[in-house]
């Protein structure tokens, strides 16, 4: 698909692009290189900084707004479903502010905890993410039944809550202030090859699991009964999904903090190019978001250059616009 | 064998809404719930299509018990049609229609599949309407999409949800037309619940009468609908009557009678029939009179003028009928209520003498009686001269008679100054 190719393109536009200029030439020469066989037989003619920059920096980076980009878009499309609600949105159980607060905890404390070479402030977010999500689930869950009207209303109590006790910290924070609102505005700056290693085999998981059971998620959006006597499981099922579309969604905030917009409207743009069909829109989103991501990613770090912009900036700037075009030219419904 | 309940007790929570609910549904059986509303129609079907379990007692389909089986094997045997279907998520009508090829699916649809929806699209009629998008039909058509997508299943058992409570008479008739024939081309087992007592009689052949969360009554249309059982149900005084041209069963809702006893101005009762009581009507009405009629038959051309004069208090009968024993003690009702009776020169034959029957009563109980007479009774008496003799014995007894409508209502208006002043 057409989208495949662009990812592709993109991938390589970005690479290139930056403070320091890389040319294509180099940048395939230096892939090869590293290929068994192949590589013996490129000379090596590039800088050594070049090679650093690609692969310590750009690379690792690239890679990593890949799969958050696509883990957003997936978990945005998975919740939409599961609610039935075309405003869900990856943060709408209190993702957000469950990671928010904890990285505000972790930078506020300066507690030092690494794990699998995740800052601290990754790993608390991380918790603080699915601890929150826990925490709404459980409250949601009575009987044997997961109540999604109550899951909305108990993530917005618990998030409001932990939105106070965020706030609270801001005000006392001093001089580390600004270091939490850059890390709620999202931002994939110093991402390396640990961060990659540490959230990729559970977003490509979770996407993989998110992916086989797509033909289900369109029975769900045909609602809880329907798709029961259609042959779903369904609280099995709607189980399974929202612990896998939470799960990646934690992962991918606790390396690159509240990056707004993608895991919303997304989905809603794919949904107007290919339609609600999930077995379509799950892999089309995950790879239009990983596009969008890697596309903003790559503006937000070269447009002031060499300053950085956070990328929840750009993905809300052009993403806001263009969703507007879609809708006023859009051929099939919105939702 | 289609579905089995035996002794089910289910409901919400921990307090049962049925109990001791125990039927067969045989292969190509077509069974109607039937109910006032909280009667536990809903919860019953809730049951048998396992989206609630059943406290205690069990239910099998296939010979197979409910719990034992997945979502998948249910849907496999089992579609469910609900009340209605909406979506706001763009799918086309085949989409729509080959989810319900998903049970059946394991990978990706094949030919088959294909070949299927489409066959169960153009049962349905939908086929045509393939590639427009669900969000863009009508309800009619959207109902017969989704029963296209239970035909899809090709399931064993239907469950239906007041398929047709949303839809026009015409939708109505449509789809209950299509579920028929289909069941009986498949031999399928339908159950449905139900609203319109009338359509249920017309198109299924077993009713179950819910009542208060426990079978009140089961069987043929026939022997379910009695208005002894409705009455009980649903509190309502019906007639039942079998219908003129499909010779099924046919509930007519009679007007609660204590109405008529309530108002203050003068009530006369016309006794009528055949067109005869028409301008006799148009003018009682004109002078202010509260008129009652009866008994008459629906779809006689008097019932039909009375309605359109807004005349609510009247004995009905059901179309070319004899004037059944119910009717008449309606129209007794009637006539005690009123302060006197009208007769025009309605035809009379075997089957309406019981209303001359009803005019002896009036005078039995002391009400004047009026008689619009423009020629000889004879003219008109199909029963043998019975008719003559009964109108003859009748002016004796102080029945009166007139020549012309005018003279009639004049009188009635006398009678009414009358009454007021004695009651000034």
């Amino acid at each position: 698909m057409g989208l495949v190719v662009a990812l592709g393109a993109i991938v390589v536009v970005s690479a290139r692009t930056g403070t320091a200029s890389i040319s294509f030439v180099d940048i395939t020469k230096m892939v090869l290189h590293r290929v068994p066989v192949i590589g013996d037989g490129i000379i090596v003619d590039w800088t050594d900084g070049s090679e650093i920059i690609f692969f310590r920096i750009r690379l690792p980076r690239i890679i990593l707004a890949l799969l958050i980009g696509a883990a957003l878009s997936v978990a945005g499309v998975t919740y939409q479903a599961l609610f039935k609600n075309p405003m869900a949105d990856p943060y709408i159980i209190g993702v957000s502010s469950g990671a928010a607060f904890g990285a505000n905890l972790a930078i506020l404390t300066g507690v030092t905890v690494t794990v699998a070479g995740l800052s601290s402030v990754s790993v608390f977010a991380f918790f603080g993410a699915l601890g929150v999500t826990y925490l709404v689930y459980s409250i949601a869950h009575i009987g044997h039944r997961v109540h999604i009207e109550t899951l909305l209303l108990a993530g917005i109590a618990v998030g409001a809550f932990l939105s106070a006790m965020s706030s609270f910290m801001m005000y006392v924070a001093g001089d580390k202030l600004h270091q939490m609102v850059y890390w709620t505005m999202g931002g994939l700056w110093s991402s390396t090859w640990d961060d990659v290693a540490a959230v990729a085999l559970v977003i490509a998981l979770g996407i993989a699991v998110i992916l086989r059971r797509s033909r289900n998620l369109n029975l769900l959006l045909m609602g809880d009964e329907t798709a029961q006597h259609l042959g779903v499981e369904v609280e099995r099922e709607k189980k399974l999904l929202l612990a896998f579309s939470s799960l990646i969604t934690a992962f991918a905030v606790s390396v690159s903090g509240l990056i707004g917009f993608v895991g919303l409207v997304i989905p809603h743009i794919m949904r107007l190019v290919v339609g609600p069909d999930h077995r379509i829109l799950v892999p089309s989103s995950a790879l239009f978001g990983a596009i969008f991501l890697i596309g903003a990613d790559t503006v937000a770090r070269t447009i002031f250059s060499p300053t950085e912009l956070p990328v929840g900036i750009i993905t809300a700037f052009f993403g806001g616009p263009f969703f507007a075009y879609l809708l006023i030219k859009r051929k099939r419904t919105v939702c | 064998m289609g579905l089995s309940v035996n002794g089910v007790r289910a409901g919400y929570s921990e307090k049962a809404i049925l109990e001791h609910i125990t039927f067969d549904a045989n292969q190509g059986q077509m069974m109607a719930l039937l109910g006032p509303n909280g009667s536990g129609k809903t919860t019953l079907l809730k049951t048998l299509s396992k989206a609630l379990s059943p406290h205690a007692g069990s239910v099998l389909l296939d010979g197979a018990p409910l719990e034992s089986l997945g979502a998948r094997d249910v849907a496999k045997k089992m579609a469910v049609i609900p009340q209605s279907f909406e979506t706001s998520f763009a799918f086309t009508v085949e989409e729509i229609v080959m989810m319900g090829r998903s049970p059946h699916i394991e990978k990706r649809e094949t030919e088959e599949d294909f070949a299927i929806v489409r066959r169960a699209m153009e049962a349905t009629n939908v086929w045509h309407l393939r590639d427009t998008l669900i969000t863009n039909i009508s309800g009619g058509e959207r109902q017969r999409a989704i029963i296209a997508r239970a035909l899809a299943q090709e399931p064993k058992v239907l469950l239906l949800d007041e398929p047709t409570s949303n839809l026009d008479i015409t939708h109505q008739i449509e789809v209950l037309s299509t579920i028929h024939d289909l069941a009986r081309s498949r031999n399928l087992t339908v159950i449905a619940a139900f609203h319109d007592l009338n359509l249920a009689a017309k198109y299924f052949d077993t009713l179950i009468l819910l009542h208060g969360g426990t079978i009140r009554a089961m069987g043929t249309p026939r022997e379910v609908l009695r208005a002894d059982l409705i009455k009980e149900v649903y509190g309502v005084d019906v007639l039942v009557q079998r219908h003129p041209l499909s010779d099924t069963a046919f509930v007519v809702p009679l007007t609660d009678l204590r109405r008529c006893n309530g108002t203050a101005s003068y009530k006369v009762h016309v006794i009528g029939g055949g067109g005869s009581a028409t301008t006799l009507l148009h003018m009682l009405s004109r002078s202010d009179f509260n008129i009652s009629l009866g008994a008459i038959n629906l779809l006689d051309s008097d019932h039909e003028t009375a309605q359109a004069l807004g005349i609510t208090c009247m004995a009905v009968e059901s179309p070319f009928s004899p004037v059944s024993d119910e009717a008449y003690r309606e129209t007794l009702a009637l006539i005690d209520a009123a302060d006197a009776v009208v007769l025009s020169d309605f035809n009379i034959g075997s089957g309406n003498i019981a209303n001359l029957r009803a005019a002896q009563y009036a005078l039995d109980r002391g009400k004047p009686v009026l008689c619009y007479e423009p020629e000889e009774p004879a003219g008109r008496d199909f029963t043998g001269g019975e008719a003559s003799a009964m109108l003859e014995a009748m002016k004796t007894r102080g029945a009166r008679t007139f020549l012309s409508l005018s003279e009639l209502v004049h009188a009635c208006g006398l009678m009414r100054e009358e009454q007021k002043k004695k009651s000034d």
